[in-house]
């Protein structure tokens, strides 16, 4: 029974919207306002490497772990130096409309790797410090950290790979 | 009733925009693996031949390898003696730190059980200053030491021996 009612309900609605239909044909209303705004097109620049900087490897592996904030530690059986290169956490420029909300996406773990000298290197637990809102200019400045993985004895050299960061309008 | 059509689509026009605001960017990652520093010994350190007398003394060899004797020492020449020499091989350029033995190190003779005490390390370049790898990514260390010497009745005639550690870190 109460289908039954449901059912009628829609078909008088329906009715209503063919009649407004046909006097929207007929009628003339000028200067209607209308408004359309265009937002300014997300856009994302990279200021700084991420560099993971001088590492010395052992017999036991390890880790090297960069924070968005650019402190570096490490775990296991690496070293860190500061005599060929400096590390640095990668920096991003965000530029879009003023005071809008945004996400940040970054890599997920087993995707990124260096390549080098010897056996690639992993590169996970990508983390940012972004507020993932844009400021009253419609800008922020972001960084991003991540841990890499060393290997046993792991062959001089430098190491480099690439990762996608996508920044999108709430 | 016109104006409310004309809203609902204004509201699409700007979701249609949002759905577009995205940007994906490349960004590079790098990592430099260094060479783990090694060291080996050239030359062994070597007081060479000496003869205590009744008081003994001291012999002091330099880094450069110049060899004087203090006290009741008579010092045997035109024999070998030499200050440790030690090769160095990691990162050019790189800062490294010099970690000498810490007190007095024994050179003892296995036939007497005696034995005479090595002291006051010093090397070239100097362990307090900063010491740095060459552009060819090896560096030459010289070492020496002041060896105290007894009376010929504490220290007899023989070969005295012993070990010390030294230590290379990059800094």
């Amino acid at each position: 029974m109460k289908k039954i009612i449901l059912l009628t309900t829609a078909l008088v609605l329906m009715v209503f919207a063919a009649e407004n239909a046909a006097a929207q044909a007929t009628a003339t209303e000028s200067d209607v306002p209308a408004a359309a705004r265009i937002m300014t097109i997300l856009a994302i620049d990279n200021t700084t490497t991420l560099h993971f900087g001088d590492i010395v490897p052992s017999g036991t592996e390890g880790t090297v772990t960069v924070t968005p904030a650019g402190v570096r530690s490490s775990t296991g059986g690496v070293t860190l130096l500061e005599q060929v290169t400096t590390h640095t956490a990668a920096v991003f420029d965000v530029d879009g409309e003023e005071n809008l909300y945004y996400t940040v996406s970054l890599p997920a773990d087993a995707v990124v790797s260096l390549t080098g000298a010897g056996d690639p290197m992993a590169v996970n637990t990508f983390t940012h410090n972004s507020t993932e809102q844009l400021d009253a200019s419609g800008e922020e400045t972001f960084n991003v950290g991540a841990t890499l993985s060393v290997g046993i004895n792991q062959d001089p050299g430098l190491y480099e790979g690439t990762f996608d960061v996508t920044v999108t309008y709430d | 009733m016109h104006r409310r059509t004309i809203l609902i689509l204004t509201l699409c026009l700007f979701m249609a925009v949002t759905v577009r605001g995205q940007a994906t960017l490349t960004a590079s990652v790098y990592a430099e693996v260094t060479e783990i520093l090694t060291a080996s010994e050239t030359d062994q350190l070597n007081f060479g031949r000496f003869a205590p007398e009744d008081e003994g003394g001291k012999v002091i060899i330099t880094p450069e390898g110049m060899r004087t004797a203090q006290g009741r020492v008579y010092l045997a020449h035109g024999d070998f003696h030499s200050p440790g020499r030690f090769k160095v091989v990691g990162i050019p350029n790189a800062n490294i730190s010099i970690e000498l033995p810490v007190g007095d190190v024994m050179l003892s003779n296995q036939n007497s059980g005696q034995y005479m005490l090595v002291h006051e390390w010093v090397t070239m370049p100097p362990a307090s200053e900063n010491v740095k790898i060459k552009e060819n990514g090896s560096l030459e260390i010289s070492l020496g030491a002041t060896l105290t010497v007894g009376p010929i009745d504490k220290n007899p005639v023989g070969m005295y021996a012993g070990t010390f550690s030294l230590t290379f870190a990059y800094n």
